[in-house]
């Protein structure tokens, strides 16, 4: 009985291509990232025997997604990059516990989501709960003219996202830039259906109160 | 309470798509009478467009190299450690099995107890090999940390 | 630019290779000659089959062992001896337990280097998380940096 010859070294060389180092660019579009669900079977079970090829190109298909999550999150870049990490690393160490019938983005989201709680929960002035009384409706003059001009300056919109709690900028990330189902946003976040829904529809009123309240400082004109 | 009141928190779910049909119904009979309410589920339905569009930044590429150097290294690490352990279970068995073939031969040409005695020096010399090894090795890791 | 990666060498040298097969050779006449007569057929033929196997077997592991630990840069010379003169495979385990990780490989110059360091030592790019201040990795769950106390 031979011993086997080792195939780590083989199995690296794959990634001879993969590893160099274009200029890093940042990007000012939509919603990124076709998404293709990995239903393929073939790819599912080729994750789940690790073949480091498969897993290496995944890393790269979801990237985009996954570190805009996380940094609408958590904000800072630094702390993104380190989540970035940490949640595919222990993706690639649970690979066996992925059930390959259901959905990866939800499993790898909800690996993700874990991170950045843990993280977030250490950062002082965040609260991860939800916050006790809903937004108070504010009685506005009919904004039309203003909610079309919120539209345009989508940068101010990401302003705002981050001065919302927590648990609202996260669920409406998902709902809206990733467009996830509410029964996959449950998943993700290990929620009621009925506590996400709250979440969303709080999340939004709070948005639109808080920018209601900043121009009625400023001058729109 | 008043239709106003019961609508009210259906305008956020109807602009975020979450609403069943009997929802978006009593929503839209009711912004027909109310100006307010309309001009709010248009407030809402713009910022659920806006959050749609919103500007992202990137990975940087070095991040992606980076991640994908890491993961390949801990599958890596993995088959070593299985392989490892392979080799080691097989590497006592064939070691076994020579060792008693050894003994046999020995013992049928006569036998002698500094076979023993050489049994036990290996083993004490075994212990003291990993002692060394194990504290130099630990000795590094701290200098690493 | 991909980084330069080692030619799969052979990890087992040739030689053990020759004298697994030596081995094997010398093992089977040997049995062959001394043992019919003495024992059963069924573990006559087990003997002479089984036991020069295994010999040739651990001759091959040896080379592997020798092959394995120059390449991990550990001192290749004592661990076959080691493995060679500990009896019942002591030697084997023993270095199976204690080896040296594989060298991991900088993802920006791809240089060889140990897998736990902060930076590559050739080209400097960050490799793992960091602190910011003092430069040592930090592990995943820390708020403050174990080594200067700085915040993360």
């Amino acid at each position: 009985m031979a011993p086997r010859r080792p195939a780590s070294w083989a199995a690296l060389r794959p990634f001879s291509a993969v590893i160099r180092i274009p200029d890093a660019v940042m990007i000012y579009e939509a919603a990124i990232g076709e998404d293709f669900p990995v239903a393929e079977t073939d790819e599912a079970a080729r994750l789940r025997r690790r073949d480091p090829a498969a897993l290496a190109a995944v890393v790269d298909r979801y990237q985009h997604r996954l570190y805009r999550y996380l940094l609408r999150l958590v904000h800072e870049p630094a702390a993104a990059d380190d989540l970035f990490q940490q949640t595919w690393l222990h993706a690639a160490g649970q690979i066996h516990r992925y059930d390959p019938r259901r959905s990866f983005d939800t499993w790898l989201f909800a690996i993700a989501h874990n991170a950045a709680m843990d993280l977030l929960r250490r950062r002082p002035g965040e609260s991860l709960d939800d916050p006790d009384r809903g937004p108070q409706w504010a009685a506005t003059e009919p904004d039309a003219l203003a909610a079309a001009i919120a539209s345009e300056r989508s940068a101010i919109l990401a302003a705002e996202m981050a001065g919302l709690p927590a648990v609202y900028r996260e669920a409406l990330t998902l709902r809206f830039e990733e467009g996830m189902k509410i029964e996959e946003i449950a998943e993700v976040t290990h929620a009621p259906l009925s506590t996400v829904k709250s979440r969303v529809q709080r999340g939004l009123e709070c948005l639109r109160q808080n920018m209601a309240a900043r121009w009625r400082k400023e001058d729109l004109l | 309470m008043t239709p106003h009141e019961t609508t009210r928190p259906l305008l956020a779910l109807s602009a975020a798509g979450l609403l069943d049909a009997d929802g978006e119904r009593r929503v839209r009979e009711h912004i027909r009478e109310c100006p307010e309410c309309a001009a709010a589920l248009a407030g809402l339905a713009a910022l659920a467009a806006g959050l749609s569009a919103m500007p992202s930044r990137a990975p940087s590429a070095a991040l992606l190299a980076r991640t994908q150097a890491r993961v390949a290294a801990q599958l890596a690490a993995r088959r070593d450690r299985i392989s490892g352990t392979v080799l080691a279970v097989a590497g006592c068995g064939c070691g076994w099995v020579v060792s008693l073939a050894m003994w046999g031969a020995w013992d049928a040409l006569g036998g002698n107890p500094a076979l023993l005695i050489w049994l036990e020096f290996s083993a004490v010399l075994a212990g003291l090999t990993a002692a060394v090894v194990v504290r130099r090795r630990r000795r590094i890791e701290r200098s690493l940390r | 630019m991909s980084p330069a990666f080692p030619q799969q060498n052979r990890v087992i040298p040739i030689g053990a290779w020759i004298t697994a097969g030596s081995l094997f050779a010398v093992a089977f006449l040997v049995l062959n000659l001394t043992i019919p007569g003495h024992v059963s057929p069924p573990i006559q033929f087990l003997l002479t089959i089984v036991v020069p196997v295994a010999a040739a077997a651990y001759a091959v592991l040896v080379g592997y062992i020798y092959g394995d630990a120059k390449r991990r840069g550990m001192r290749y010379v004592m661990w076959t001896l080691l493995a060679i003169f500990l009896s019942n495979g002591i030697g084997v385990i023993l270095y199976f337990i204690l080896r040296d990780p594989l060298p991991g490989y900088c993802s920006a110059c791809g240089s060889r280097m140990h897998p736990g360091y902060a930076y590559c030592p050739r080209c400097g790019s960050n490799m793992l998380p960091a602190c910011g201040n003092c430069r040592r990795v930090s592990q995943p769950g820390w708020s403050n940096c174990a080594y200067c106390g700085t915040k993360l």
